[in-house]
C-alpha cells in the first residue's frame, strides 16, 4: 500500500488533507452539546466549542487550497 | 549585543521570576502543585499548551528545516496538530476530566490495569529526561552564541531561573509565565512578518521571489519520493499517529488541561491552542523563508533564524526575539519537569512503594522536580557527544506513541478493550516498533505500522481476556450519547 500511495503525486496530499477536515467538521456536529457544556448552568452561544471547530476547520481548508 | 537589548533580556528574567514566585505562594498541597487547584481558565491554558509544544529545537530546528523544504515543514502545525487538538478537545479531555485523574497514565491504569500505568508512566518518564537534556543543551547553544557564555555556565543559570519558579510554583507558576511567554513569541514573530514583508515590498513580491529559485517552498506537500517529507508519511504517520498521540497523550500538555477550573475550561482550552497553533507556523516558519528570500549568507538551514534575528530585527527587537527564543525553552523546560515529577511521584511511586504516604506527595513531587532538573543539567553538556540526537528523538517518539495511541483510543472510545490485552498489546507493540527500526522504513511509517498492528492486536486479544464491569466502563468510555445517572 505505501509503495502504491508513493506513485500518487503530491497534490494528492492536499485532497486527502482536505477530505479529512471535512470528514472531522462532520464528526463535531454529531457530538452533542450537552456532552461540551454538561457544567455550565445556561451556557451563551459562544461557548458551544463546535462553532469554534467549524471556524478553525474552515481555516485549515483554505490553507490546504491556497497552498 | 545592544545595550537595550541586554535591558530587555534583564527585565524579562525579572518578570519571569517575580511572576512564578508570587503564583508560587498559593501552593498548600500536592492538588495545588500539580494541578493548580484546579484554578486556571481557559485563555491560560490555551496559551500555555502552546508554549508547552514550541521548544528551542522547533524554532531553531523549523526555521532551519523551512529555509531547507519551505512551508511543508508547517505541516507539523497543520495537518499534524489541528484534527488531533479537535478530537482531544471534544472527546479526550472531557473523558480524563470525568474520570478525575492526575495524568494520562492514571487514566491508562484505571481503564486497562496497573501495570500499563506503570510503564506507560516509565517509558514516558526516561524519554523527558532525554528531552528535557537536549533542551537545555539547545539553550545552552543559544546563550554562546549570543551572549559568549561557556556552555556550563549557560546550563547552570537557566536551569536555576527555570527551576526557581517551577519547583516553588508548581503548575499554576508554570502556566501563568508559559501564557507571559507565548505572548511575547507571538509579539515578536508578528513584528519578524511585518517587516520581513515590508522589506520586500509586499507578500506577492515576496512569494515571487521565493518560489523563482525554489519551486517547491510554497507547496505544502511534496513529492512522495522526498527523503525528509513524503507526503504519504507525513499524513499516515503524523496525520494519523505521531500526531494524536503526542495531543491525547502528552502528559506535559494535557496535565494543565486537567488543571482548569471546569470540563469546559479545559475543553476550549485545547481548541484556543488549535487557533493559535494555526499562526505557529508565522513565528517559527516565515523566519526560515525570510532568510532565503534575502540572501541570508548561511551554509546551513540552522542557521537561518539566528541571522533573521540579527540583521532584520533593530536593537531593543532583537533582545526581545532573543527573550523569545529563551522563553520558548523555558516554557517546555518547566512543563516537562512538572509533568515527569507528577508521574514519578503517583504514578510510578504510588503503585511501587505500598508504604507510600500521599500527604508527603508536595514534598516529593518539589524534591523529584530538582532530581530530574538535576538530571537534564547534567546530561546536556554529552548530548552533543551522541550525534544526531534529534533523529534520536523522533525515533524514539515512534517506539512508543503507535502502541500508546492505540490503547487510548480503543480504551477511550470501545468497551471491548480488556486490562490484559492493554499490557500484551504495549509490550508487543513497542516491540514490534523496535524491530522495525533495523528496516529502511522512515519513522513516520513505523509509527503507523505499529499503531496498526497495536489497534489489532488490542482488538482480538480482548475477545479472550476478561475485561471490566459495566459500571467502570461507564465512567472511563466516552458514550455522549447514553444517558448518565452521575453526570
Amino acid at each position: 500500500m505505501i509503495e502504491w500511495l508513493q506513485s500518487l503525486p503530491a497534490e494528492w496530499g492536499n485532497y486527502i488533507s482536505m477530505l479529512l477536515f471535512c470528514s472531522l467538521g462532520a464528526m463535531v456536529w454529531l457530538i452533542p452539546i450537552k456532552a461540551i457544556t454538561a457544567d455550565l448552568e445556561s451556557p451563551a452561544k459562544w461557548q458551544d466549542i463546535r462553532w469554534w471547530a467549524t471556524v478553525l476547520i474552515a481555516l485549515q481548508l483554505c490553507i490546504y487550497i491556497a497552498f | 549585543m545592544h545595550p537595550l537589548d541586554l535591558v530587555v533580556i534583564a527585565s524579562y528574567v525579572v518578570l519571569i521570576v517575580v511572576v512564578g514566585l508570587r503564583v508560587a505562594r498559593n501552593v498548600k498541597d500536592a492538588r495545588d502543585f500539580f494541578l493548580a487547584g484546579r484554578s486556571l481558565t481557559w485563555w491560560v491554558i490555551g496559551l500555555s499548551i502552546i508554549g508547552s509544544n514550541i521548544d528551542t529545537n522547533s524554532y531553531v530546528g523549523a526555521s532551519g528545516n523551512a529555509y531547507t523544504i519551505g512551508i511543508a515543514q508547517a505541516n507539523f502545525e497543520w495537518i499534524g496538530a489541528i484534527p488531533a487538538m479537535i478530537l482531544a478537545s471534544l472527546i479526550f479531555i472531557p473523558l480524563y476530566w470525568r474520570a478525575g485523574v492526575y495524568s494520562i497514565p492514571e487514566y491508562l491504569g484505571l481503564r486497562y490495569n496497573q501495570s500499563v500505568r506503570v510503564v506507560t508512566a516509565l517509558i514516558t518518564s526516561l524519554f523527558a529526561v532525554f528531552a528535557m537534556g537536549v533542551g537545555m543543551w539547545a539553550l545552552a547553544l543559544v546563550l554562546e552564541t549570543y551572549l559568549g557564555w561557556p556552555i556550563w555556565m549557560s546550563i547552570l543559570i537557566s536551569g536555576a531561573i527555570v527551576g526557581l519558579y517551577s519547583i516553588t510554583g508548581g503548575l499554576a507558576a508554570v502556566a501563568f509565565t508559559d501564557a507571559l511567554q507565548v505572548s511575547i513569541m507571538f509579539i515578536c514573530g508578528l513584528i519578524i512578518v511585518g517587516l520581513g514583508i515590508s522589506e520586500l515590498g509586499g507578500f506577492t513580491n515576496f512569494a515571487a521571489e521565493l518560489t523563482r529559485d525554489n519551486p517547491n517552498h510554497l507547496s505544502v506537500y511534496l513529492p512522495a519520493d522526498h527523503p525528509q517529507s513524503p507526503w504519504p508519511g507525513v499524513i499516515l504517520g503524523l496525520g494519523i499517529v505521531l500526531s494524536p498521540a503526542y495531543w491525547i497523550a502528552s502528559q506535559a500538555i494535557l496535565q494543565r488541561t486537567l488543571g482548569a477550573k471546569s470540563q469546559w475550561d479545559a475543553s476550549a482550552s485545547m481548541m484556543f491552542a488549535a487557533f493559535a497553533k494555526t499562526f505557529v507556523p508565522l513565528l517559527i516558519i516565515f523566519p526560515g523563508l525570510l532568510a532565503l528570500v534575502l540572501n541570508a549568507p548561511i551554509d546551513q538551514g540552522d542557521k537561518a533564524l539566528p541571522w533573521v534575528i540579527k540583521n532584520v530585527l533593530p536593537p531593543g527587537l532583537s533582545g526581545l526575539m532573543f527573550v523569545a527564543v529563551i522563553a520558548a525553552l523555558q516554557s517546555s523546560l518547566d512543563s516537562s519537569i512538572n509533568a515527569t515529577s507528577l508521574m514519578v511521584t503517583r504514578d510510578i511511586r504510588h503503585v511501587l512503594f505500598k508504604q507510600h504516604d500521599p500527604a508527603r506527595d508536595l514534598a516529593v513531587g518539589r524534591g523529584i522536580s530538582l532530581v530530574l532538573l538535576l538530571s537534564a543539567m547534567a546530561i546536556a553538556p554529552f548530548i552533543s557527544d551522541l550525534g544526531g540526537i534529534f533523529i534520536f528523538l523522533q525515533t524514539g517518539l515512534s517506539l512508543f506513541q503507535g502502541p500508546m495511541l492505540a490503547l487510548l483510543l480503543m480504551g477511550a472510545l470501545s468497551q471491548r478493550a480488556t486490562p490484559q490485552a492493554g499490557l500484551w498489546t504495549l509490550i508487543s507493540g513497542v516491540g514490534l516498533a523496535a524491530a522495525l527500526q533495523f528496516t529502511t522504513l522512515n519513522f513516520y511509517y513505523v509509527a503507523f505500522l505499529s499503531f496498526c498492528y497495536s489497534m489489532s492486536a488490542l482488538w482480538l486479544l480482548s475477545h479472550v481476556t476478561p475485561g471490566l464491569t459495566e459500571d467502570e466502563l461507564t465512567r472511563l468510555t466516552y458514550r455522549p450519547f447514553t444517558r448518565r445517572s452521575s453526570s
